[in-house]
C-alpha cells in the first residue's frame, strides 16, 4: 500500500492477533489439555495442566472402546468420503460438460432442477423411503448414493463455471484431430479443469468427513458408523468424562487437521473457487 | 452444427450423475409433499389431507421452533457477514497478519459439528471454564446451556465460531479482487476510510456478498447437527428449530408428520432465499 | 421341520447345562471351572472343524452326530465361523457385561459376534431398530423394548416366535413371557436382556442417621423431611438426575404404581380414550409431586444440569440426600463411588397412604431374533438365546459387574455380592409393585421428556402440564394409527 499506516491500525492488528488467543487458541489448549487429564481432573473442566499425564490411557481406552468401533468407525468413515467423492467428481463434471455444451430444452430443465438442488433442503424420510426400495437402506452404498445426491448441485455448478470459460474451439481442434466424445471428456475437458477437481475434491472431502445429519438418518449401529456418530455416541455414553470424549475427538478430527496443516493454502483457495453464486 | 453437438455431447455422458441426482433428490422431494398429507409409517400411507400441517403449525414446540429458526438464521447470518467483512477489510489492507489470521479463523470449519458442540459444552457447563473464568473476574455465572435464555445464544456462539472462516474467506477473495487504483483514486480525493467501503467496497463486493448472505442463510434455516449435540433444543423448547423437531418426529416414528415439517421447512427456505437472490441480483445490475 | 426337530434335540440336551448354573455357586468358582471348560472346548474345536464344514448347508448334520455322540451339550453348539450381526444399545459396565457374555458363547461354540452399538440413549435407539423394522433391515439378533414398546415393531412381522423352543418356558420366568407374548397366537418373541430396574427414592442412610430421619411414609413426610435436610444442614435435599431423558420421567412414571392401584385398567381405558390423564387425580399427584420439589427449592440450583454421574456422586458423598431414580444407578454409584455404596438405602416413592406403598418396575430390556434372519445363521442365533438364558451366562454376567435387579430367570437368585439398596428394592418388588404403564399404553408423545422438565423447573404448573402431555399425546396416537384417537 502506498498509505502509511496508521498507528490505530497496527494497535487493531496487534488486538486481533491477541484476540485470536482467546476465541481459539485457547479453546484448542483446552481441548488439548483435557484429553490428556484422567477423568476426576478433566472433570474440574480448567485450564490447569494435566495432574498426570494420561493422554496415552485415554487413547488406549477409546481404541479398545466396543471392540475397536473407532477402528470400525474410521474405516466407514474413509470408505464413504474416498468413493462419495470419486463419484461425484466423475459424475458431476461429465454432468457439467454436457449440460454447458449442449444447448436445448434439457439443458435448462436440469439447469433449473439443480440451482435449485442447491438451496431447497432433502426430504430425509422420503430419501429414506427411495433408499429402502432400492435396497440400499442402512448401508454404505447407500450413503455413498445421498452424499452423490446431495453434493452434486454443487459441484456441477463449479464444473460449469469453469468449462464455460474454456473456449469451445479446444474441443472443435479435438474433433477434427478425430477425438470422439469420450476421449474429449477423459483427455481434454477433464483434466483442464483440474483446479475445479481439487476444489471439489478438498471440499467435499471435509463435508463428508464431517457430515453427522445424513448418516445419523439414513445409518444406524456401529457396523455402519461414521467417526462422526462415533463421537456422539460417546457424548450420550459418557456424558461429562471430557478426557476421554475430547481424546476421541481429537483423534476424529487429526486428518483434516494434518491436512490443513500441509494444504492450508491449497485449501483456502478452494474455498474462495468454491464460492459460487448460487 | 446441431448433428455435430449431439454426437460430440452425447447425453448419456451427462445420464449417470443426473439420474443418481433425480432418483435420490428430486423424486424424494416431490414425494414429499404427497407423504406430508399422509398418516405414514414406512409401508402404508393413509391420505388425511392437510392434517398435519395444522398439527403441525397447533405443536407447542414447532411454534417455538418456528420463530428460533428465524433468529438463528438471522443472527448467525448477520453477524458473520458484519464481523466478517471487518474483517476481511482489514486483511486485505495488507496487514502483516493477514495469513495468520486467515488460517486460524478458518480453521474451525474443519471439524466437524459434533466435535465443536462438545467443545462448547465443556467450555459452558455450569462448573465449566466459562464460568470459571465469569466468577474469577467477579461476574455472576451463567447457567449458559441449562437457563433458557441463554441456550439458544448459545448455540448462536458456536455456529459463529465455527462459520465465519468460510464467509470471511471469500470476502476476502471478493475485497482483494477489486482494483487497488479504485481505492488508492478516492483516497486522493480525499474520502474517509468509511466512505471509501461504503462507496466503493460494499457496492463491488455485493457478488460476494450475495454468496456468503444465500450461503449463511441456508445454512441457518436448515440448520441441525450442532444444536442437537449442544443443547437438544432444550431447555424446555427454548433452542429448539425445525430440524430438532423433524427429528425428534422422525425419531418417534411419526413419518407423515415429520414431512410435513420438511415440507415446511422447504417452503420457508423457498420463500426467503430465491426472492432475496433476485433482489441482490438486481441491485447488482443496477450497480453494475 | 426336520430342523427344527433336531434342534429341539441338541437344547433339551443342554439343558443338563442350565441346570448347572444353579444358584448358589457363587459367580467366581463356577464361571472359572466352566470357562476353562469352554477354553477346552475351543481347543478341541479343531476335530469339530471338519464337520462344521460339511453341514454348511443343513444344521442337521451337527445335531445328529452331537446327539449321536452323546457328549455334553456344548459340544452340540458348533458354529465354527458362522457370523452373527448383534445390535444393541447397553453402555456401560452392563455394556461390558453383555459383551462378555457374547465373548464366552462364541468362544463356546466358533461363530463370528459382529457387535453393532446402536445409540446410547435409550429413545434413540428404539427409533432406530422401528426404522430397520419398517424396512425390514433388522440385525440378526437385537435389543429391544418390551411390553406396548414392542408392537411398534410388528413383531408377528419382525421377530422369530420362540413358543416352540423348550428352554424359553424353563429358563425364563412366566410373569416376563407374560408381558412378551402374544395372547392370540401364543408367539413368544423375547428373552430378558438385563436385570430388571425398581424407581423408587435411593437415599444416603447416614445423612439420614445424622439427622435423625424416619423413611417417609407419605409424600407429606417426605416433604418434612426436605425441609429438615433444608433447614439443617447446606445438602441438597433431592437431586434427580434431570439432564437424562430417562431421569426426568422416573418420579413422574413411578406414580403409575398408585394409579394402577387405584385403577388397574387405566391404561387400557386410557389407550381405548375411556378416560383423560387429568381426570384421574392419582395421576395428576405424579406432577404436583415434581412441582413440589421445584417450588419449595428442594432440587439443586440447576436441576437440569444434574447427570446420573452427579446423581451417584452427590448422593454418595452426602452433598445431596435423595434422588428418585432406578435401581440402575446402582452400577452408576458403583462406578463412581464403590466404597460408598452400602450407605445407600432405598424406599419407594411415598405418596397418600402410608399403608399403599410400592415401587414401579421396568422389566428387563430384551433380546430378539430377527424373523428373516438367514437360515444358515438360525440355529446359531437361537443357541445363542438360549445360552444366554443359562446359569453359564449368568455368571459371565456377574463377572463383569454387580446386578441390580433381577434378571427375570428361572433357577438365578442374585449373588451375594449386590448391593443392600438394591435388595430392598428386590423385596418391594416382591411385596408390591407394578409394572410401569408404558408396557401396557404405547401412547407417548415425542415431547414428553421436555415437558416433564419443564414441569420440573416450575415452568409448566401440574395442569399446564398435563394438557401439554395429553395434546402431545393425542399427536402420536393419531400418527400411529390408535383407533379412536
Amino acid at each position: 500500500m502506498i498509505r502509511k499506516r496508521s498507528p490505530i491500525s497496527r494497535l487493531v492488528e496487534i488486538l486481533l492477533v491477541v484476540l485470536t488467543f482467546f476465541t481459539h487458541w485457547l479453546i484448542f489448549y483446552f481441548v488439548i489439555v483435557t484429553a490428556c487429564k484422567d477423568t476426576a481432573d478433566a472433570a474440574r473442566l480448567t485450564l490447569a495442566l494435566p495432574e498426570d499425564f494420561h493422554l496415552l490411557e485415554n487413547l488406549q481406552f477409546i481404541f479398545q472402546y466396543q471392540h475397536g468401533a473407532l477402528l470400525k468407525a474410521f474405516k466407514n468413515s474413509l470408505v464413504i468420503t474416498l468413493v462419495s467423492v470419486f463419484f461425484l467428481v466423475l459424475a458431476a463434471s461429465a454432468t457439467a460438460v454436457i449440460m454447458q455444451r449442449r444447448e436445448g430444452l434439457l439443458s435448462r430443465l436440469s439447469n433449473k432442477l439443480i440451482v435449485a438442488g442447491l438451496i431447497v433442503p432433502a426430504s430425509v424420510i422420503p430419501t429414506y423411503w427411495m433408499l429402502n426400495s432400492l435396497h440400499v437402506a442402512n448401508t454404505l452404498a447407500g450413503l455413498c448414493l445421498v452424499e452423490v445426491a446431495t453434493m452434486f448441485p454443487f459441484a456441477v455448478m463449479l464444473y460449469k463455471g469453469y468449462i464455460s470459460s474454456l473456449p469451445t474451439e479446444i474441443d472443435e481442434a479435438a474433433v477434427i484431430d478425430g477425438c470422439g466424445s469420450l476421449t474429449l471428456y477423459t483427455r481434454i475437458l477433464f483434466p483442464l479443469s483440474k483446479p475445479i477437481t481439487a476444489t471439489v475434491i478438498i471440499l467435499r472431502s471435509v463435508l463428508i468427513y464431517n457430515d453427522f445429519e445424513n448418516p445419523q438418518y439414513y445409518m444406524s449401529g456401529s457396523s455402519t458408523q461414521t467417526v462422526q456418530l462415533f463421537v456422539y455416541s460417546l457424548k450420550s455414553a459418557w456424558t461429562t468424562d471430557y478426557g476421554h470424549l475430547f481424546a476421541a475427538a481429537i483423534v476424529v478430527s487429526l486428518p483434516l487437521i494434518l491436512l490443513y496443516i500441509f494444504l492450508n493454502k491449497r485449501i483456502l483457495e478452494g474455498m474462495t473457487a468454491g464460492s459460487v453464486k448460487g | 452444427m446441431k448433428n455435430r453437438n449431439q454426437k460430440t455431447y452425447p447425453l448419456w455422458m451427462g445420464a449417470p450423475g443426473l439420474l443418481v441426482y433425480v432418483v435420490i433428490f428430486i423424486v424424494p422431494t416431490f414425494a414429499s409433499f404427497y407423504f406430508s398429507t399422509t398418516i405414514w409409517n414406512l409401508k402404508d400411507a393413509v391420505f388425511v389431507g392437510p392434517e398435519n400441517f395444522i398439527t403441525f403449525f397447533t405443536m407447542t414446540n414447532t411454534r417455538t421452533a418456528l420463530i428460533n429458526t428465524a433468529i438463528f438464521a438471522l443472527s448467525t447470518c448477520a453477524v458473520k457477514i458484519v464481523l466478517g467483512l471487518l474483517l476481511a477489510r482489514y486483511v486485505c489492507s495488507g496487514i502483516r497478519s493477514g495469513k495468520y489470521l486467515k488460517i486460524v479463523i478458518f480453521f474451525p470449519y474443519l471439524l466437524g459439528n459434533v466435535v465443536v458442540a462438545l467443545a462448547f459444552r465443556a467450555l459452558l457447563e455450569p462448573a465449566g471454564t466459562v464460568n470459571q473464568f465469569l466468577t474469577a473476574i467477579g461476574l455472576e455465572a451463567v447457567h449458559w446451556l441449562t437457563d433458557k435464555r441463554f441456550a439458544l445464544l448459545s448455540c448462536i456462539i458456536a455456529d459463529i465460531w465455527k462459520g465465519i472462516g468460510t464467509v470471511t474467506i471469500i470476502l476476502i477473495a471478493g475485497i482483494c479482487a477489486i482494483p487497488k487504483t479504485y481505492f488508492e483514486a478516492a483516497a486522493i480525493d480525499g474520502a474517509s476510510p468509511w466512505g471509501i467501503f461504503r462507496r466503493i467496497t460494499l457496492p463491488l463486493l455485493l457478488p460476494s456478498v450475495n454468496t456468503v448472505l444465500t450461503l449463511c442463510l441456508i445454512g441457518g434455516l436448515r440448520s441441525y447437527d450442532l444444536i442437537q449435540a449442544l443443547t437438544g433444543g432444550g431447555p424446555g423448547y427454548s433452542s429448539e428449530v425445525l430440524g430438532t423437531v423433524i427429528y425428534k418426529l422422525f425419531a418417534r416414528g411419526s413419518y407423515g408428520l415429520a414431512t410435513a415439517g420438511n415440507v415446511i421447512l422447504f417452503v420457508a427456505v423457498a420463500l426467503i432465499v430465491f426472492p432475496l437472490n433476485s433482489f441482490i441480483a438486481r441491485r447488482e445490475a443496477e450497480i453494475l | 421341520m426336520k430342523k427344527k426337530l433336531a434342534l429341539a434335540l441338541v437344547l433339551s440336551l443342554t439343558l443338563g447345562l442350565v441346570a448347572c448354573g444353579s444358584p448358589d455357586e457363587s459367580s467366581s468358582g463356577s464361571g472359572k471351572d466352566q470357562a476353562s471348560a469352554s477354553g477346552d472346548e475351543s481347543g478341541s474345536s479343531d476335530t469339530s472343524g471338519d464337520r462344521s464344514e460339511d453341514e454348511d448347508g443343513s444344521s442337521d448334520a451337527s445335531a445328529e452326530s452331537s446327539g449321536a455322540d452323546g457328549t455334553e451339550t456344548p459340544e452340540g453348539w458348533n458354529f465354527e465361523g458362522v457370523p452373527l450381526n448383534i445390535a444393541h444399545s447397553t453402555t456401560g459396565e452392563v455394556g461390558d457385561a453383555l459383551q462378555a457374555q457374547l465373548d464366552a458363547f462364541s468362544e463356546l461354540t466358533g461363530c463370528k459376534i459382529e457387535v453393532e452399538l446402536l445409540s446410547s440413549n435409550s429413545e434413540e435407539s428404539v427409533y432406530t431398530l422401528e426404522v430397520r423394522a419398517a424396512t425390514g433391515n433388522l440385525p440378526d439378533l437385537f435389543q429391544s423394548s418390551i411390553g406396548a414398546q414392542l408392537d411398534k415393531l410388528d413383531p408377528a412381522a419382525n421377530i422369530y416366535d420362540l413358543s416352540g423352543q423348550d428352554w424359553i418356558y424353563q429358563n425364563v420366568t412366566s410373569s416376563y413371557l407374560d408381558l412378551v407374548s402374544d395372547p392370540e397366537t401364543g408367539a413368544v418373541y423375547c428373552i430378558p436382556l438385563t436385570t430388571s430396574n425398581v424407581a423408587g427414592c435411593f437415599y444416603n442412610k447416614k445423612v439420614y442417621e445424622d439427622l435423625k430421619l424416619e423413611i417417609p411414609l407419605t409424600w407429606e413426610e417426605f416433604l418434612n423431611n426436605c425441609e429438615i435436610i433444608k433447614t439443617q444442614t447446606d445438602k441438597v435435599p433431592v437431586v434427580t438426575p434431570y439432564s437424562d431423558g430417562a431421569g426426568a420421567q422416573i418420579l413422574f412414571l413411578s406414580q403409575y404404581f398408585y394409579v394402577h392401584q387405584e385403577d388397574p385398567d387405566f391404561a387400557d381405558k386410557y389407550t381405548n380414550k375411556e378416560t383423560e390423564l387429568h381426570d384421574s387425580e392419582t395421576f395428576m399427584r405424579g406432577l404436583h409431586k415434581l412441582n413440589d420439589l421445584y417450588t419449595k427449592q428442594y432440587q439443586s440450583d440447576d436441576p437440569l444440569a444434574v447427570s446420573f454421574e452427579k446423581s451417584a456422586t452427590d448422593l454418595a458423598n452426602g452433598d445431596a440426600v435423595m434422588t428418585f431414580s432406578r435401581t440402575n444407578i446402582l452400577s452408576t454409584l458403583s462406578n463412581v463411588a464403590p466404597d460408598k455404596i452400602e450407605e445407600i438405602g432405598f424406599f419407594p416413592l411415598p405418596d397418600t397412604s402410608p399403608d399403599v406403598r410400592g415401587v414401579a418396575t421396568w422389566m428387563p430390556v430384551a433380546w430378539c431374533v430377527s424373523k428373516n434372519i438367514a437360515p444358515e445363521k438360525e440355529a446359531c442365533a437361537l443357541a445363542l438365546m438360549e445360552y444366554l438364558t443359562t446359569g453359564e451366562a449368568i455368571d459371565a454376567y456377574c463377572k463383569v459387574t454387580v446386578p441390580t435387579g433381577a434378571f427375570m430367570l428361572n433357577g438365578v437368585e442374585l449373588p451375594d455380592t449386590i448391593s443392600s439398596a438394591a435388595r430392598e428394592a428386590q423385596e418391594w418388588v416382591a411385596k408390591s409393585s407394578t409394572s410401569v404403564m408404558e408396557y401396557s399404553c404405547n401412547i407417548k408423545g415425542s415431547n414428553m421428556v421436555t415437558i416433564l422438565q419443564m414441569a420440573e423447573t416450575g415452568e409448566y404448573t401440574p395442569e399446564e402440564a398435563i394438557s401439554e402431555i395429553e395434546k402431545d399425546n393425542a399427536i402420536d396416537a393419531r400418527q400411529k394409527g390408535v383407533a379412536g384417537w
